[in-house]
């Protein structure tokens, strides 16, 4: 009995603590380590008038994937760009539904009609931030998330790549 | 003789003292140039209103790609909804919500109140009707490509150059109600930073001097 718990035990940790080394080196890799630090208080979300959780971008960066999905709620654009940048973002309808810009397009919607945003990739994400900087005044540890925007927005990949 | 040597000797130091100091004290104004910042004036627009939608035509693209169109209510209340801009060209709907709403008090800008919180608004203001009513009893409404209160980036770079609270950047309301900053020649220490910092192109390099 006590051996099985000891095995099971063991793979968790080892589990565990793999993706710990995992995080870490992709955050390192992305070329900001600074990134595990942050620890989901969300008050970065809070002051963006574009409706951007920046919190997204933190995650992206050390998940090193640009394509990680996160919520832009007040971003307006209009449709035809919308599928132009990402036919599977999702926007918000009239009615509230939220659906993909590809949906919307088949139910008839006109491209040059403005629709309001609610999640796209971190790489699309950034293109929408204004940089204005009021997640990063926000942040109780001063992260500096418009270094990762500006890298995003002006590369489309991250500062290690 | 040897006290002749020896003021010479000292005459020759100073002397050699002096244009060092000047070498470095020229070497440093070199460096450091430093220039003013120069506001510009708000971005026009042409109103056009329809039934259900109020069309504006901008004399030129605004840097970042969207603006501010704004109105007063009765309450002197700044209402402002971030809009895109496409072609020059910005659509404001029946229905669209205003997204920021800040008091102000005479030239003052008080604190901002953000009206949307992710996808729930706290307070549904049709910011379409607002500019219609403003427009109606001669109120103040229009477009601005500084994003305050949103931004107040010009404002935190001169205060990470000016800890003694008289900044020379400060935002101020307008005569036609634009939020904009106003500058003191004065009290600038030509960082730079301001115009640096700021994301949409309202503060620029004032022309003249070169590096």
């Amino acid at each position: 009995m006590k051996r099985h718990f000891l095995i099971i035990n063991t793979c968790g940790i080892v589990l565990a603590v793999g993706f710990l080394i995992y995080l870490c080196a992709s955050a390192l890799y992305s070329g900001y380590p600074w990134s595990l630090i942050c620890y989901y208080c969300k008050k970065c979300n809070a002051p963006c008038v574009v409706g951007i959780d920046p919190q997204g971008f933190i995650a992206s960066s050390y998940s090193n994937d640009p394509n990680v999905s996160m919520y832009v709620t007040n971003g307006r654009l209009p449709l035809g760009r919308a599928m132009e940048v990402d036919p599977s973002m999702v926007v918000q309808a009239e009615d509230g539904k939220k659906l993909s810009a590809a949906a919307m397009k088949r139910k008839g919607v006109d491209p040059g009609r403005e629709v309001l945003t609610y999640r796209m990739r971190a790489k699309e994400a950034a293109q929408l931030c204004l940089s204005c900087g009021a997640c990063e005044k926000a942040c109780p540890i001063g992260l500096p998330i418009s270094a990762i925007v500006k890298d995003l927005r002006e590369h489309g990949v991250f500062r290690g790549k | 003789m040897t006290k002749d040597r020896s003021t010479l000797r000292i005459l020759v130091l100073l002397a050699v003292l002096f244009v060092l100091v000047f070498i470095c004290l020229k070497q440093v104004r070199s460096q450091y140039p430093g220039e003013y910042p120069k506001i510009l004036p708000e971005i026009g627009g042409t109103f056009s209103f329809q039934a259900d939608r109020i069309e504006i035509v901008l004399t030129e693209q605004p840097k970042s790609g969207v603006v501010f169109v704004f109105a007063y209510d009765e309450g002197n209340n700044f209402l402002g909804i971030l809009k895109p801009v496409t072609d020059r060209k910005v659509v404001l709907g029946r229905g669209d919500l205003a997204d920021v709403r800040a008091p102000v008090k005479g030239q003052e800008v008080g604190e901002p109140v953000f009206l949307k919180r992710m996808d729930r608004y706290a307070e549904k203001i049709d910011i379409f009707e607002k500019v219609v009513q403003a427009h109606d009893r001669g109120g103040r409404y229009g477009v601005q490509r500084c994003l305050h209160p949103v931004c107040t980036k010009c404002v935190d770079a001169c205060k990470t150059v000016i800890s003694s609270g008289d900044l020379a950047i400060v935002m101020g309301v307008q005569k036609g109600g634009f939020i904009l900053p106003e500058f003191s020649k004065g009290k600038c220490p030509r960082c730079g930073r301001c115009f640096t910092d700021c994301p949409t192109g309202s503060i620029e390099r004032s022309p003249g001097r070169q590096h």
